[in-house]
């Protein structure tokens, strides 16, 4: 073929592929090799056999001999194939790794790697005086489908006799879920395989690359893909898989490692829990967050808080009970931007609970949002609580007309309530009390207090003390009216004096910290 | 002989003025401002309860500054607009449709909570002052209800539950009657003369039957308390007066 051009002439190996319609076993294919005078020649059987595991028997290398391996890709995918060498009564490897394309092979001359001394892929050479071992095949390509054949050659130069030696191919057992039960935390993602015992060694390998069908008895509760199991909801299923796999028995030569159905199912559990919590409170108020679990056994509850990148004033959240499913936590406002004045009035951190449960490696989580605000105003007093409560003595006089005749009861009653809308436990809570104190002692008596000479007994007599009534009923209700007028009279002079009362309350708030959002300086937050 | 003057005057002040203060030369500022507390608790029972949505019994359970909305923030005092009282009611004494003159059904009348907000400004509103109450405190409270008109102009301006119903007290601060509470030691400890007299009344106005009610005011109209006597005439008035 050849000659005749149709293979080419420089082609020094080819993989041939025969396919006749017949039954198993009816048809057998030979290879053989001759020189020109076809007095030296040697056959080798056609292999049917693809599979991702062989193990080989004894090969030599001497003075006599020497041994030809190979191996090839029988697949329609690039396969990445690995030799191992044994020798040393099992003690020394030899590793050479290849991607083969579709119906590439590798050739090993091992008494050429001895001789030449041919590092292998981990830098070792085989030893000088190496005469035999053993060797394996592994497809390490990890796809569904075996694809490497293998063939060996043994010549003695003794005789001129040339051995073909059959490998076994290995095969396995059915396959089993790798991870039975396997646990997953909704919304995640966890790696399956299928387990198999290999019957050359008896030892249990992954074989999940080998089944290309992958699915969940509830997709409500957990889907698969290719090796991978997706948790959606809490709950428990089943998860399955199918593939074709070699199933040889591992002791026979004769190359029976058929292709059956197999079917590895097992317990998919998946784990989940909700997380609730305070939404927004206020500077000095206190968080709630509960973690509530859906599915699985939690084994234990970690709890964290961030704040944006750029957050001043110290950022932080203490959780109270850091390794419950509830926790209570503080509310410390931040700064974003880090100024003054023109920071948020509204501070959110993302609040993270991770819930280790008893199936996983590590611990899902789930986060929330937690705002922590500054209210418009601190605080208040309250001017309108300024009065002169009591009564004045009253008494008719001669002629019957009631008159206001001292200034009996009378006495100035000043706002002593500071009102503070932060707790105590507020960052801002002494800034802003320290203001309200200032404004309550502005409601002192006497000089040097800024409404110090409001709502006076005395002023009030002014506007009483000559009014006259036919009745007693008669004046009170002239002196009711003459009080309204009064404390209208008194809270419009202390309402002008808002500005001078802010000053100085400022002035001594603006020296405590946070030095933050209550500054005067500030326009807004 | 004094003390003896001023539980008289325990009665409706307007009365009680002219028949206690007749014969009296001076009337000291003690005496002037016992007869002005009574007549500020007890006069015109009636006329206050009738115009009150509630008359309620309950305690100060949360007091909230408000703001003005849009208000300039960063300010610690400057914005507040008002006081707002959350009161868990106790016991609802009175209900405005017992009253004749009131035929709307009333869709809160089985309110558990109800909230007062006093705005500060204008800062004097009639002769009275304006209501303040206690955390923690409890009241006898005459509740009237501002007008729609007056509630959507709040819940615009200021910091208020757009969903939210805000009461002031009837005459603002006469509304506020505060009251004693019961400890272990004194359960059931003295209090002022107008709980149990606005209890009676309220009974008897209360009654669903007209008949009823009207044999219940006269019953009350022959008490020995002139208060009582007074008010309840002043309800039989107001029933008879109503159509049927």
């Amino acid at each position: 073929m050849q000659e005749q051009n149709i293979i080419p002439t420089d082609a020094k190996w080819a993989s041939v592929i025969i396919s006749a319609p017949v039954k198993p076993d009816e048809f057998m294919a030979v290879a053989a090799s001759y020189d020109k005078t076809l007095r030296y020649g040697a056959q080798t059987p056609f292999n049917d056999q693809l599979e991702s595991h062989w193990e080989g028997g004894k090969w030599e290398v001497d003075a006599t001999h020497d041994s030809i391996i190979t191996a090839g890709n029988g697949g329609d995918k690039p396969a990445q194939a690995q030799v191992t060498l044994f020798f040393n009564g099992g003690t020394g490897k030899y590793q050479i790794e290849q991607t083969l394309a579709p119906d590439q092979q590798l050739w090993l001359d091992l008494g050429r790697l001895i001789r030449d001394r041919v590092p292998d892929k981990n830098g070792n050479t085989l030893p000088s005086d190496l005469t035999s071992g053993t060797y394996q095949f592994r497809d390490l390509t990890q796809s569904p489908g075996s694809s490497l054949f293998e063939g060996k050659v043994i010549t003695d130069k003794t005789y001129g006799h040339a051995a073909y030696g059959c490998m076994i191919c290995c095969g396995h057992g059915s396959g089993f879920m790798w991870i039975d039960p396997l646990g997953v935390g909704a919304g995640y993602q966890q790696t399956q395989t299928v387990g198999a015992i290999d019957n050359c060694d008896g030892n249990p390998y992954t074989y999940g690359w080998e089944y290309p069908n992958w699915w969940t008895g509830n997709t409500s509760i957990a889907t698969a893909s290719t090796q991978q199991i997706n948790g959606i909801a809490a709950g428990a299923t089943g998860d399955f898989a199918n593939g074709r796999i070699n199933t040889g028995d591992g002791m026979t030569y004769v190359q029976q490692c058929p292709m059956d159905n197999d079917s590895p199912q097992g317990d998919t559990n998946v784990d989940d829990f909700t997380l609730s919590g305070t939404a927004s409170t206020f500077d000095g108020f206190q968080g709630n967050f509960t973690i509530a679990v859906t599915g699985g056994t939690a084994t234990n509850y970690a709890w964290s808080a961030t704040a944006p990148p750029g957050a001043g004033n110290n950022p932080s959240v203490t959780f109270n009970q850091p390794h419950n499913a509830s926790t209570t936590t503080d509310a410390h406002w931040f700064a974003l931007p880090n100024v003054a004045c023109g920071a948020s009035a509204s501070s959110t951190y993302t609040i993270t609970a991770a819930v280790s449960f008893n199936d996983l490696t590590s611990p899902i989580s789930k986060s929330t949002q937690y705002t922590v605000k500054l209210p418009p105003d601190g605080g208040a007093v309250f001017d309108g609580d300024a009065d002169v409560a009591g009564a004045p003595s009253m008494a008719p006089d001669g002629s019957g007309t009631w008159r206001v005749t001292s200034i009996g009861t009378l006495h100035r009653v000043v706002p002593t309530n500071k009102n503070i809308l932060l707790p105590p436990s507020s960052q801002f809570y002494n800034k802003i009390d320290q203001h309200e104190q200032v404004h309550l002692n502005q409601w002192i008596q006497g000089p040097g207090h800024l409404n110090g000479d409001l709502f006076l007994p005395n002023t009030y007599m002014g506007y009483i003390v000559d009014l006259t009534g036919t009745s007693f009923e008669d004046l009170t209700n002239k002196i009711a009216n003459a009080k309204a007028q009064f404390r209208s009279d008194q809270l419009a002079l202390a309402l002008g004096r808002t500005q001078q009362a802010e000053q100085e309350a400022y002035a001594v708030s603006d020296q405590i910290a946070p030095f933050y959002a209550y500054q005067n300086n500030c326009n807004s937050i | 002989m004094r003390l003896l003057i001023l539980c008289l005057f325990l009665a409706n002040a307007s009365t009680l003025f002219s028949q206690t203060v007749a014969n009296r030369k001076v009337l000291s500022g003690e005496e002037v401002e016992q007869l002005w507390k009574d007549q500020q608790e007890l006069g015109d029972l009636y006329k206050r309860t009738a115009a009150s949505r509630f008359v309620i019994v309950g305690i100060s359970s949360k007091t909230e500054l408000i703001d003005e909305r849009g208000a300039q923030q960063g300010r610690i005092d400057d914005n507040v607009a008002g006081a707002l009282y959350t009161v868990e009611v106790e016991d609802t004494i009175c209900k405005q449709e017992d009253f004749p003159l009131e035929t709307r059904p009333n869709p809160n009348s089985v309110a558990q909570v109800v909230h007062l907000f006093v705005p500060i400004r204008p800062p004097v509103e009639g002769i009275q002052r304006k209501e303040s109450l206690s955390q923690g405190g409890r009241y006898l409270l005459f509740l009237t209800l501002p007008d729609q008109e007056q509630q959507n102009t709040w819940k615009k301006r200021f910091t208020l539950d757009p969903n939210g119903m805000y009461y002031r007290g009837e005459e603002f601060a006469r509304g506020v009657i505060p009251l004693t509470k019961p400890t272990d030691k004194d359960p059931a400890p003295k209090q002022p003369a107008v709980l149990d007299k606005v209890v009676q009344l309220c009974q008897a106005v209360g009654k669903r039957d007209r008949s009823e009610k009207i044999t219940a005011l006269n019953l009350l109209a022959t008490s020995p308390d002139p208060i009582l006597k007074k008010e309840a005439l002043e309800a039989l008035r107001a029933v008879q007066l109503s159509p049927e």
